[in-house]
């Protein structure tokens, strides 16, 4: 890499600049590190969330809080006509009733649809109208592969990812070509940004028909791991570093690509220990909304 | 005409007269003081073009004191509109949608709630649920804080690492993603949306106010 004049008043590895603003620092180009062993491979990885369809049920504390609100709300407010004409009904019946069915006009003030009434007309056509379900067939089922199920929470897609041989659960990851240093015609070819890795990553594992929006250039996480041995010596790097990209489902279907994908889960963050690593877990978990 | 008038003529003529009489023929009159010798006693006097303009007034020469006056009272009687216009411009306008419309405010005795006092008992319980919740909103704010920080540092570490690996790619991903503002996205609703759903059609009164 080229020194510039600026990157060796850097300290190494380090962000210690005196009078330097954080956009020009970061411009500079970094002093060589010292004692790397080996490349480590790069991929990326794609954090593919569906967002909450419903709102979550409130709870106990968040209900009691409603009732009083409410409750004030009622105790500050002044009548509304709706409860006006109602009043006024109730005091047309007993005047009726006192003058015994004497007086033609209140007969006929009596005889017109009530306040009462009204309300219970409205009542009926509200319960005609049948909302859809916020606990899904896909909730009883317990259908991990389902997009229906959970629907208050974010949900995240984990796939089997064959590699080599065998196969993992992981988030669907793609290997990073470095396009300075491999001359490629076609996928992954150079010049490439991880961004673009994992957009193409994501389609090559779930279907070119997916609607993802990616949530800016920057990747959110990061996870090393180190080969076996054997893969050390075949593939000539140390191991690999995952960089985790976000994105979030706009629609579209999903279809995992049988070649690259044995199954798929859409999990949330606290389901997500049942099926991966530990160590990879934490770091996935890192940047994850978690609360739902 | 008037080359045919002898000098003795033109004294003659009374000076309105003169005046008025070449006014009506549009032209000005000129008297040549050039020195002009000859044998006869020419008077000299010459008639120009039609000038079709009256000559300009003469122009009467102002106290600079009563000029500055002028000026003052002109100056004083604008800013005292301009002040008008900004008191009314500072008043707040009444909205429509916060008063009370006209029927309500004029049945407001019939429409007042009767005031229920509240027991010793109710108004603790209310003012203990209040500190509860505010507790409660407190515990959710440092959470959702605590997690938000978790992520950023997620996303610093990523950064770090990626800047440690390739400097080139490091500088793509800080670029900014223009597609990423505006975001827009229509939150959760109480109930999921329902397949296929065909909405009926219904009436409504447009009730828009119009100011013409």
């Amino acid at each position: 890499m080229r020194l510039t004049w600026c990157s060796r008043r850097l300290l190494l590895g380090g962000f210690q600049f005196s009078c330097r603003t954080l956009s020009q620092a970061a411009r500079a180009e970094p002093a060589p590190s010292a004692g790397q062993a080996g490349p480590w491979h790069l991929y990326t990885a794609v954090c593919l969330q569906r967002l909450p369809v419903v709102a979550p049920p409130l709870s106990e504390m968040e209900r009691r809080f409603t009732a009083l609100l409410r409750q004030l709300e009622f105790e500050r407010s002044l009548k509304s006509s709706h409860e006006i004409r109602h009043e006024m009904d109730i005091a047309t019946a007993e005047a009726l009733r006192a003058s015994e069915g004497d007086d033609p006009d209140l007969a006929e003030a009596a005889s017109l649809q009530t306040a009462a009434d009204f309300e219970d007309a409205c009542a009926e056509e509200l319960a005609g109208f049948e909302p859809a379900p916020t606990v899904t067939e896909a909730d009883r089922a317990g259908d991990q592969r389902s997009l229906q199920r959970r629907l208050s929470s974010r949900l995240v897609l984990v796939v089997q990812q064959r590699l080599g041989a065998g196969t993992s659960w992981m988030l669907p990851q793609g290997r990073h070509q470095d396009g300075a240093t491999l001359r490629q015609v076609g996928r992954g070819a150079a010049g490439d940004t991880p961004r673009q890795t994992a957009e193409q990553t994501l389609q090559a594992m779930v279907g070119p028909n997916v609607n993802a929006q990616f949530l800016g250039n920057a990747p959110w996480g990061f996870y090393k791991y180190k080969y076996p041995k054997p893969l050390q010596q075949e593939s000539g790097a140390i191991g690999g570093k995952v960089f985790f990209y976000k994105a979030v489902l706009r629609g579209g279907p999903v279809e995992p690509v049988a070649d690259r994908v044995a199954d798929h889960r859409w999990l949330t963050a606290a389901e997500l220990g049942g099926q991966l690593r530990s160590g990879y877990r934490r770091a996935v978990h890192r940047l994850l909304i978690d609360h739902d | 005409m008037a080359l045919s008038l002898g000098l003795s003529t033109v004294q003659r003529l009374a000076a309105n007269v003169l005046d008025m009489s070449l006014s009506r023929s549009l032209c000005a009159l000129t008297i040549s003081t050039r020195r002009v010798i000859s044998t006869s006693s020419p008077a000299a006097i010459a008639v120009s073009h039609p000038l079709c303009a009256e000559p300009l007034k003469k122009k009467k020469r102002i106290d600079p004191a009563v000029v500055r006056a002028r000026e003052e009272r002109r100056r004083r009687k604008l800013e005292k509109a301009i002040r008008r216009l900004e008191k009314s411009s500072r008043q707040l306008k009444p909205l429509a949608e916060m008063e009370l419309p006209r029927e309500v405010r004029a049945e407001l005795s019939e429409r007042r709630r009767p005031a229920r006092p509240l027991t010793t008992e109710e108004a603790n319980e209310r003012f203990d649920l209040m500190k509860e919740w505010t507790r409660h909103r407190r515990e959710q704010h440092v959470a959702d804080v605590a997690v938000l920080r978790r992520i950023q540092e997620s996303r610093a570490k990523a950064l770090r690492e990626l800047r440690a690996e390739s400097f080139q790619l490091y500088c793509a991903a800080i670029e900014e993603d223009p597609d990423l503002v505006p975001w827009a996205h229509s939150g959760p609703t109480l109930t999921p949306p329902i397949d296929g759903y065909d909405a009926p059609d219904g009436d409504y009164v447009d009730t828009t106010r119009r100011w013409e």
